[in-house]
């Protein structure tokens, strides 16, 4: 991974500051690899990030390429930390991945750190090329694909960016080829709607799902039939003739207008397969390649029923087409599913009486009253589409998505501050629409785990404390995801001991911040990352706290673990803003002796910036409590003042009863003394 | 107060009636004592009767003005009044001659001199309340300031509401 040592400036040992390498022109990834930003490589880039010259500083000959991605879409961090660990021939592969100095200086950005191929690339990414040979495609590029695509599919890792412009040829000679990047943007999000099965075709682009093998096998269909004829329909072409990819099948659509020879046209066939467990696999096209007879299904559509069923004029012949218009037009889908047309369609056309009962639920035409009848939410349109199109995505007010695209798909609205989407996401999220998803979906079973995540999702969002959320849900469902809070979004802070750190840097200046450390991204990323003793030390930190200083304590507390268990050095840029919020809890203390004497102390730990010595003073309970102690007897002191003042006030008013009492108590008594005086001089002769 | 007509009026009545009761016997005891006590002084020894009796008229009459609990006239005018016999009735009774005594009685300085003192008794009992009204208000503020500051010095330091 990466070498995380540009964020300290601090801490002993721990390399150069953030902005120090900028001026040379070169970050550092893994402490051996530099990537030299003043060499671009435009050739090698990809849609999401950009290419630079690398340099293996312990290999210096060996030929390397970073890709630097942005900040605007995820990357596949989980997916690139497999590949570090494996090498493997017929893909690019990733050497090291992490975040990395940008190429302006300011912040950070994931980088990777690639084989740089040896010829260049098979396609331009956008212009389509001219046809090339089934003898070129079949000797040269199929078995590079396949050799590339067998090795990540044993790693249980889908490409999900198998298109014409992600190939290389391995060598100048051009004789062998390699299969492109895979990390730097979502699974499937840089792929041409072509280039996806036809459920995913439909989802958004970052909600394509992670997939499987079926996926880029699909993918390398549409692939070998863009290089065989030269280009494959655009995305427009291909999303208006989504109905027709229903009803006949993929192939039909792609095929149009294109012969190739009958043993070609099989293998299309077994890869353009809709269904994805009649889709031939990589050992499938190795028994193809080498002549052997592979399994052959017949090309189709997905359902069929065996009388059209008519919705705005086109006419359907599988639920699954029902389902992408129903979600294409809502309002006349409404209207539709007040009538019992579309139930008796799949009760007598289609034969699926199962089908036809659930629609027949979800649409309410049980409902006596005609009320329930005629209200149909978006949640139940939503669910009548699953139910017809159980493998396809889940379409919800405007929002389509897989369920497993779920992640990448949030993680990218909160990049982009996607206000809208991320409203119907946390519906979406919220009403269980993906637990019922994942359960109708064959691509799922029935017991996966990922259900009881989703059910976790469910419950952060109805009982959203400050570690819940949104927040917490996109930092579960995208593993290794940098934390996406506005203070340290731009240093792509993916580890603990870095947001630590960056965080420091963010209060830095001269002004400290405005508001708190811990903002619900902070706190989400963390909780996601760190250890249940972390956790547990955090919580330790904190408790006790006075009414009203919980967040301050907490905060302290927290970056004091992190500080501590991450070893980040000394944090004075963090002690100091989290000074700044410590009023509360210095407040807390009755005694303002003793605050003054505590705000000393703490000032002190500020300026060694170390925030567990700000944390013990803050929770000396020897201190807390003398407080405590001393602050009931003086309140009973005061209380007893009070009392006897107003005691002598009203003595100060009305003295004449006790003076005069007390005035002739001590007229008698000086008599007596003046008599036992006179007596005592008398008797012994003074007089 | 109890109210007219009532149980506890009647009750409260017959202890007032028995009080005055009680008092008046004692009046008439102690006057029966003292004439008894000044007739057997006058027959043995009369200057000393005299002095006694003339000299202790102050007492006598605060005795019977004096009606408070406590009974502090009383008491002032008591002690002064013998504070100024005593000097006169002391080398008497040490040499048993009666004729000292007849000289300093025919003389009305001593007189002058007794009865002043005993009146001294009369100045103390009316003086000594608005005296001690002076000390009693310098003592209360005294007090009352060095609670206020007190008060203070904890309201800062705590924060307590004044």
């Amino acid at each position: 991974m990466a070498n995380t040592a540009e964020l300290m400036d601090e801490s002993p040992g721990l390399g150069a500051d953030l902005d120090g390498p900028a001026s040379s022109g070169r970050a550092v990834l893994d402490t051996i690899f530099e990537i030299d930003y003043s060499q671009r490589l435009q050739s090698l880039d990809s849609p999401q990030a950009n290419a630079y010259v690398a340099i293996n500083t312990e290999r210096p000959g060996a030929k390397l390429f970073a890709l630097v991605a942005g900040l605007d879409v995820p990357t596949r961090a989980g997916v690139a930390e497999t590949l570090t660990k494996t090498e493997g021939n017929g893909y690019l592969n990733v050497l090291a991945a992490g975040p990395a100095l940008a190429p302006d200086g300011e912040g950070r950005r994931m980088a990777f750190v690639l084989d740089r191929p040896g010829g260049g690339r098979l396609r331009h990414p956008v212009n389509a090329g001219a046809a090339i040979s089934e003898r070129v495609v079949t000797g040269v590029i199929l078995p590079g694909l396949l050799e590339g695509l067998e090795k990540l599919h044993g790693q249980g890792i889908a490409h999900r960016a198998v298109r014409p412009g992600n190939i290389f040829y391995a060598s100048a000679e051009h004789d062998r080829v390699v299969l492109g990047e895979c990390v730097s943007a979502p699974p499937g999000f840089d792929q041409p709607v072509a280039h996806e099965p036809l459920p995913r075709s439909l989802a958004a682009r970052a909600g394509r799902g992670e997939g499987a093998a079926e996926c880029d096998m699909f993918a390398l269909g549409v692939t070998l039939v863009a290089l065989l004829k030269g280009a494959v329909p655009t995305d427009d072409v291909v999303q208006a003739r989504t109905a027709l990819r229903y009803q006949s099948g993929s192939m039909a659509v792609f095929m149009s207008g294109f012969d190739p020879s009958a043993r070609m046209k099989e293998l299309l066939a077994g890869l353009l397969q809709d269904d994805s467990k009649q889709r031939w696999e990589v050992d499938d096209v190795y028994d193809w390649l080498a002549g052997r007879r592979s399994r052959s299904a017949p090309i189709k559509g997905l359902r069929d029923g065996v009388r059209p069923f008519e919705f705005r004029g086109a006419r359907y012949g599988s639920p699954a087409g029902i389902a992408h218009a129903f979600a294409e037009a809502p309002d006349a889908a409404r209207h539709t599913l007040r009538e019992r047309g579309l139930v008796d369609w799949l009760w007598r056309s289609c034969g699926d009486k199962d089908l036809a009962a659930r629609v027949k639920v979800l649409t309410h035409l049980d409902a006596k009253d005609r009320a329930t009848r005629s209200s149909l939410s978006d949640e139940d349109l939503a669910l009548v589409c699953l139910a017809l199109d159980p493998n396809g995505p889940l379409r919800f007010r405007g929002l389509s998505l897989m369920p497993d695209g779920l992640g990448p798909l949030l993680a990218t609205a909160i990049m982009n501050e996607q206000v809208d989407d991320l409203k119907v996401i946390s519906q979406v999220i919220e009403r269980g629409l993906v637990i019922e998803a994942v359960q109708q979906s064959a691509l799922f079973s029935r017991d996966d785990p990922y259900v009881s995540t989703c059910r976790s999702h469910q419950a952060y969002l109805k009982f959203p404390g400050r570690d819940m959320g949104l927040e917490r849900c996109v930092y579960e469902l995208n593993p290794g995801a940098p934390c996406m809070s506005e203070m340290v979004r731009n240093y792509c802070v993916t580890t603990l001991h870095d947001l630590g750190q960056a965080l420091n840097r963010h209060a830095g200046g001269d002004k400290v911040p405005i508001g708190r450390p811990r903002d619900r991204h902070v706190i989400a990323f963390a909780t996601d990352l760190m250890s249940p003793g972390q956790m547990q030390a955090v919580r330790l930190g904190a408790v006790g706290a006075t009414q009203g200083a919980e967040d301050c304590m907490g905060d302290l507390a927290f970056f004091a673990c992190i500080q501590r268990t991450e070893k980040t050095g000394a944090m004075r840029g963090m002690a100091r803003w989290i000074r700044s919020r410590m009023e509360p809890a210095l407040d807390s203390f009755r005694s303002s002796t003793r605050r003054r004497r505590m705000a000393v102390a703490l000032n002190h730990a500020v300026s060694s910036g170390n925030l567990t010595d700000m944390l013990k003073v803050m929770r000396n309970q020897v201190e807390r409590r003398s407080d405590t102690q001393e602050f009931n007897v003086a309140r009973s002191r005061f209380n007893y003042l009070t009392n006897e003042n107003t005691r002598l006030q009203s003595l100060l008013g009305d003295y004449s009863a006790l003076a005069r009492f007390k005035g002739r108590k001590a007229a008698s008594m000086i008599a007596f003394v003046l008599f036992v005086v006179a007596s005592v001089l008398t008797v012994t002769g003074g007089f | 107060m109890a109210k007219r007509g009532t149980p506890q009026e009647r009750v409260a009545v017959k202890q007032e009636l028995a009080r005055r009761q009680r008092r008046r016997n004692r009046l008439v005891m102690i006057c029966t004592v003292l004439t008894a006590a000044g007739v057997g002084l006058a027959l043995t020894a009369l200057p000393l009767f005299i002095l006694i009796y003339g000299g202790m008229l102050p007492t006598l009459v605060a005795f019977l003005a004096d009606e408070q609990t406590g009974r502090y006239l009383f008491r002032a005018v008591g002690f002064m009044n013998l504070t100024g016999i005593i000097p006169y009735i002391e080398p008497t009774l040490r040499a048993g001659n009666h004729a000292m005594l007849s000289g300093a009685m025919a003389q009305t300085t001593t007189w002058v001199i007794i009865y002043v003192i005993a009146g001294s008794g009369f100045f103390f009992y009316f003086v000594m309340p608005w005296f001690a009204g002076l000390i009693l208000e310098w003592m209360i503020r005294a007090r009352m300031a060095r609670h206020a500051a007190e008060r203070a010095t904890l309201g800062q330091e705590w924060e307590f509401d004044a």
